[in-house]
C-alpha cells in the first residue's frame, strides 16, 4: 500500500513558493512522522514498557550556500508559513527562482510488518528466555541487561526542484549487557545487533550464541590483566572493530568538515591517504543493514561511495550544500536524526575491504602487540585527525602467539597516520550496528572491516 | 506555543485521562524554542529557528504503570496516546513500588533571578555571533578557520499535571555562546573549542573567549608525547566537570536498584579522602541549574553525598525511594519520552584549606582536555583509559605542553588519593556544577 503524503503537497507547494519568492535559492521541507517501542529487561522482571510519537517537520531554505533551518510539530499552514517568513536572510535580494511543479514523484511502500500493536507478549517471552539462558550459564553473572527497541519511521520530503519523495524505515535493535562478580571484581560486556528490519530480525537471531558470547566475554575480563602501556602493534578484530576507520577516516571525508577546510583531508582528492592495503567504502545500499537506507534525508536514492581505493582517496561524502561549497559529486548520504536538524553528509554503512590474509597469519607477524577482540565507541577531532577509540577485552601477543586475557585500553592517534600504518588486511569481514553522533544528530550506522594489522598505535594501558 | 494553547492542550489530555478509569494519572509536557546562528568566513553557516513540545503520559492501575508520548498535539494524537498508554499498562509487570508520587508541591516558576531580557533583533544576534568568529580569525593568520561558532537562544518550559491536583510550570531562558580555533603552521595542527551557558547577554567576552581558545590551540601547536610515568595532576574544571558526571553514577538510587550502582553498598562508609565533601545544591541561586522541583514535581531540597570522605547518601526518585525504604530525595529526571530516572540538578564539591601555592607545589599535570570519555570508562569497576592534553607545571608555572598521551585509573581509586584541594569554589562553563581545584596524586600516563 502507498503510504498516505505527511504533508498535502498543496501546502509543500505554498511553503516553497514563499521561500522563493523571498528570496531563496532553494527550498526542501523534511516530514517526520516516527512511532518507538521499547522493552527493557533487568533484574529479571520486564522493568518497563515505552512507546511514543515523534512527529514534526523541518524547512530549509538555502541563500546561495548559506542555511536556514526551522522546525515545528504542526501541519497548520500559517504556522508554517510563518515559520518561513522567520527564516528571511537579512542580505539577500529576491533570487527570481520558480519553483518546479512536483513531478519527481516517488512514493515509498510499507515493507515488511513493521511496528504494530501485536506480538508483545513474544518479546516478553524472549527477553525473559534470553536473561533466564544467560544467567544459567555460569553463577558469576549477576546481573543482565537487555533493550529491544523498535521504531518506524515515515519520511516524505519535498523540494523546490520538483522532488516528491516518501519512504518507510523500520529499525530494530536488540542490547545485550551482562554483569559479572567474583569478590570485589566487577566487569561488564555488551553487544547490540541492529538492523533495518521488523522483528524478523530478532527471530532469526541466535540469540543463545549471543548471550553466550557476552558472558564468556565477561567472566574473561574477570581474569584478565590490564592492558599494558606504550606504542606497539595491533591486531583489531573484524566488525566493530571497524570504529578505527570510522574516526581517524570517514568522520574526515564528510564535506561537513572538508567545506569549511577543516579536514585534514580537504586538499587530499587522488592522492596517497593510506597504506595501499586499505580500499574503503561507505554504502548505503546493502540490504537489512543497521545504516542503510533507500533515500536519503534529501530525498536522493542512496548508493555506494567507493572512498578509497588501494590507499587513494576517491571520493567525499557530499550533501546538497557541501556540493554547493566544494563542488564534490552528491554522494546520497545527507542524514538526520529527526526533523529537528537540518541534513548533513553523514556515513551508512562504512567499512575497509576484505585483504588476502588469515587471521593466524595477522598474528604470527607480532612478537610483542595487542590483539584488540573487543572495541568500544571513539571519537575525533577533524581539523586535526587526532581520535580515540576503546579495547574493551583483548589479549597479549607474545612471539605471535595469543597468551593473556587482557582488558580496558584507550588506543589514540592521528588519521593520517594511522591509514598509512593499517599494513595487512584479513579476509573475514563482518559489520557491526552503532549510533554516530554529529552536527546532525545521532543517526544509526554499520561500521566494519575485516581483522586487520596496524604497524604501531599508542595503547593508554598499564605502567609495567 | 502560546500559552492558551497549551492551556487547551493540558486541559484535553487530563480529560481523557479521566475517562480511562486509572487509579492515578501524570501528564509531564515540555516545550521548547530555540534559535542558532553560527557562520564560516563571514557568512552564515546556519540560522536555525526550532519550535518543539512533547506531553508524555504515565497511567498508575493496580499496581501497574504505563507510559506513552506524542509530540503531536492534535486530538486524534492525544487520544492516541491514552490508548497506547493502556496498552503498555496492561502488559507491563505488577510494581508496588512504582506509584504517583505523593510528596509533589505546587509552583509556578519563571527563574526571573536567572532570566534577564534575552529579545534583542535578529540583526543584533547575528553581528554577536558573527563576533565569536571574527575576534578568532582577527587573532593570527595561523588561524585556519573557526568550526565550531554562535549563539544558541533557548527557552524550555515544564508543565507538570496529575491526578492529585498538581499544577505546576517551570520556565528558564539561556543563551550558549561557542568559539574555537583550528590552528594551522608549518604542516602541524591543533584545535581548541569552548562554550559557555550565560543567563544574559551582558556576559558575553568574544575576545575574551577567542583569546582563550587562540592561545589553548597555540600551546598544543608545539606539544609532545610526554615521558611515561605516575603523576600527580589537577584537572581544569570543564575535564573535571566531565569526569565527575562521568561517574556520577555512584549517587544513583536507579543504577543501585538495576545492581549497576558499584558503590551503592558502601553508604556510611568511607569511600574517599576525608578531604572531599559533595553536596547537590538545586536550590542555589548563584548557579544555572537552579531548580525548585524535580520532574516528578517533588520539591528539590540541598542534599549531603559525601562528608569528609564518607558516603552519606545518594539520590532518590519516589520510585526508587519505595524500593529503598526512604523517601524521595526530589531528583527524579524524566523527560515526556523516557522512564524515571535520577539526576544530580547541582553538584557542588566544598572548598578545602590549600592555598594556590600549596595546590600547585612541584611538579604536577595540569589537563585541559579529556578524549573518549563516554568509550573508555567502564562505571562499574571505575577503570579509565582517557587520550590526554595540558601543561606541565612547575611550582605553578607552565614548562611546556603536552598531547598525544593516555591516561589510565580508577576512579573510585582516585576519590582515595585525593592530596590536597583548593580554597577557591569555580563555576564550570555550564553554570551548573561548582568545585575547587583538586590534586590527585599517581596518576599513570604513557605516550
Amino acid at each position: 500500500m502507498p503510504m498516505e503524503p505527511l504533508l498535502d503537497p498543496k501546502i509543500a507547494e505554498k511553503l516553497i513558493h514563499q521561500a522563493l519568492e523571498q528570496g531563496a535559492d532553494f527550498c526542501d521541507i523534511f516530514i517526520e512522522r516516527k512511532n518507538h517501542l521499547t522493552f527493557k529487561q533487568a533484574s529479571k522482571q520486564l522493568d518497563s514498557i515505552n512507546s511514543g510519537i515523534d512527529f514534526g517537520l523541518g524547512i530549509r531554505l538555502i541563500y546561495g550556500s548559506e542555511v536556514y533551518y526551522g522546525t515545528a510539530s504542526t501541519l497548520d499552514e500559517l504556522e508554517l508559513l510563518k515559520i518561513v517568513s522567520n527564516l528571511k536572510a537579512t542580505a539577500n535580494p529576491s533570487s527570481g527562482k520558480l519553483a518546479l511543479p512536483f513531478t519527481k514523484t516517488l512514493l515509498g511502500s510499507d515493507l515488511g510488518s513493521g511496528l504494530k500493536n501485536e506480538g508483545w507478549q513474544e518479546k516478553i517471552e524472549f527477553l525473559s528466555g534470553m536473561d533466564k539462558h544467560m544467567r544459567s550459564l555460569n553463577m558469576k553473572v549477576a546481573q543482565v541487561n537487555l533493550n529491544l527497541a523498535q521504531s518506524r519511521q515515515e519520511v516524505q520530503i519535498y523540494n523546490s526542484e520538483g522532488l516528491n519523495v516518501s519512504d518507510i524505515r523500520n529499525y530494530v535493535r536488540l542490547s545485550v549487557t551482562a554483569i559479572a562478580e567474583d569478590g570485589n571484581l566487577r566487569e561488564d560486556a555488551y553487544e547490540a545487533p541492529g538492523a533495518t528490519m521488523d522483528m524478523d530480525f530478532i527471530r532469526n537471531l541466535d540469540s543463545q550464541s549471543l548471550g553466550e558470547k557476552v558472558v564468556s566475554r565477561v567472566l574473561r575480563k574477570l581474569s584478565a590483566i590490564a592492558c599494558p602501556a606504550g606504542k606497539m602493534p595491533v591486531i583489531l578484530e573484524n566488525a566493530f572493530g571497524g570504529v578505527i576507520f570510522h574516526e581517524a577516516c570517514g568522520h574526515l571525508l564528510e564535506t561537513t568538515s572538508v567545506q569549511r577546510r577543516s579536514s585534514v583531508f580537504w586538499d587530499k582528492m587522488n592522492q596517497q591517504i593510506a597504506n595501499p592495503a586499505v580500499t574503503a567504502v561507505d554504502d548505503g545500499t546493502i540490504a537489512d543493514k543497521w545504516g542503510s537506507i533507500r533515500i536519503d534525508d534529501e530525498g536522493r536514492p542512496t548508493k555506494k561511495t567507493d572512498l578509497i581505493v588501494n590507499g587513494v582517496l576517491k571520493n567525499f561524502l557530499v550533501d546538497y550544500v557541501g556540493h554547493l561549497k566544494t563542488q564534490y559529486p552528491l554522494s546520497a548520504s545527507a542524514r538526520r536524526e529527526s526533523y529537528r536538524y537540518a541534513p548533513a553528509s553523514r556515513m551508512r554503512n562504512t567499512f575497509i575491504c576484505p585483504g588476502n590474509f588469515s587471521r593466524e597469519e595477522l598474528i604470527s607477524s607480532i612478537d610483542y602487540g595487542l590483539y584488540a577482540e573487543s572495541l568500544g565507541g571513539g571519537s575525533v577531532i577533524p581539523g586535526t585527525g587526532e581520535f580515540n577509540f576503546a579495547v574493551n577485552s583483548g589479549y597479549l601477543i607474545e612471539n605471535g602467539k595469543l597468551t593473556r586475557p587482557v582488558k580496558g585500553a584507550t588506543l589514540i592517534g592521528t588519521g593520517p597516520e594511522i591509514l598509512q600504518r593499517i599494513s595487512m588486511v584479513g579476509k573475514e569481514l563482518e559489520l557491526a550496528a552503532g549510533m554516530c553522533g554529529s552536527v546532525s544528530g545521532s543517526v544509526p550506522v554499520t561500521v566494519g572491516q575485516p581483522p586487520l594489522k596496524v604497524d604501531e598505535i599508542l595503547v593508554g594501558g598499564e605502567l609495567s | 506555543m502560546t500559552d492558551r494553547k497549551v492551556d487547551l492542550v493540558l486541559e484535553e489530555i487530563l480529560a481523557n485521562c479521566q475517562q480511562l478509569g486509572v487509579d492515578d494519572y501524570e501528564v509531564l509536557m515540555k516545550s521548547a524554542s530555540s534559535e542558532t546562528y553560527s557562520h564560516d568566513k563571514g557568512k552564515v553557516l546556519e540560522q536555525k529557528v526550532t519550535q518543539s513540545q512533547v506531553l508524555g503520559l504515565r497511567l498508575f492501575l493496580d499496581g501497574k504503570v504505563g507510559m506513552s508520548y506524542t509530540e503531536a498535539l492534535d486530538s486524534e494524537s492525544l487520544k492516541a496516546v491514552c490508548e497506547q498508554a493502556m496498552l503498555t499498562l496492561k502488559f507491563s509487570m505488577p510494581n508496588p513500588n512504582q506509584l504517583l508520587a505523593l510528596e509533589t508541591i505546587n509552583v509556578i516558576d519563571d527563574n526571573s533571578e536567572l532570566n534577564q531580557d534575552l529579545d534583542i533583533s535578529i540583526e543584533e544576534k547575528l553581528a554577536l555571533a558573527r563576533e565569536l568568529e571574527n575576534e578568532v580569525l582577527s587573532l593570527s593568520d595561523q588561524v585556519k578557520s573557526v568550526p565550531y561558532n554562535g549563539l544558541a537562544f533557548s527557552n524550555a518550559r515544564t508543565f507538570i499535571r496529575n491526578s492529585k491536583n498538581i499544577n505546576s510550570e517551570l520556565s528558564r531562558k539561556q543563551v550558549r555562546a561557542t568559539s574555537s580555533c583550528l590552528l594551522e603552521y608549518e604542516n602541524k595542527q591543533a584545535f581548541d573549542y569552548i562554550s559557555y551557558s550565560y543567563p544574559n547577554l551582558n556576559e558575553i567576552n568574544p575576545r575574551e573567549m577567542a583569546k582563550k581558545v587562540y592561545e589553548e590551540s597555540f600551546a598544543m601547536l608545539e606539544a609532545g608525547p610526554l615521558s611515561n610515568g605516575r603523576y600527580d595532576v589537577v584537572f581544569n574544571p570543564e575535564t573535571f566537570e566531565e569526569l565527575f558526571h562521568t561517574f556520577s553514577v555512584i549517587f544513583s538510587s536507579e543504577a543501585a536498584r538495576k545492581e549497576l550502582n558499584p558503590l551503592w553498598k558502601q553508604r556510611n562508609s568511607l569511600i574517599a579522602s576525608p578531604l572531599l565533601s559533595v553536596y547537590d545544591r538545586p536550590r542555589a541561586a548563584y548557579g544555572l541549574g537552579r531548580v525548585l522541583i524535580d520532574d516528578e514535581g517533588v520539591a528539590t531540597t540541598n542534599h549531603t553525598l559525601i562528608e569528609n570522605g564518607y558516603f552519606i547518601d545518594g539520590i532518590y526518585n519516589s520510585y526508587t525511594a519505595n524500593f529503598f525504604g526512604t523517601k524521595s530525595s526530589g531528583h527524579a529526571k524524566r523527560s515526556p519520552k523516557s522512564p524515571l530516572d535520577v539526576q544530580l540538578q547541582q553538584p557542588e564539591i566544598a572548598a578545602g584549606l590549600s592555598s594556590h601555592a600549596e595546590l600547585y607545589k612541584g611538579q604536577l599535570l595540569y589537563v585541559t582536555r579529556l578524549d573518549g570519555l563516554h568509550s573508555g570508562a567502564n562505571l562499574i569497576s571505575g577503570d579509565f583509559s582517557f587520550g590526554v592534553a595540558g601543561y606541565v607545571l612547575e611550582d605553578g608555572a607552565k614548562q611546556f605542553s603536552f598531547k598525544e598521551t593516555t591516561v589510565k585509573g580508577n576512579f573510585y581509586q582516585m576519590l582515595k588519593d585525593i592530596m590536597l584541594i583548593g580554597s577557591e569554589i569555580k563555576p564550570s562553563n555550564s553554570g551548573d556544577f561548582f568545585a575547587p581545584e583538586i590534586r590527585f596524586g599517581g596518576l599513570s600516563l604513557a605516550s
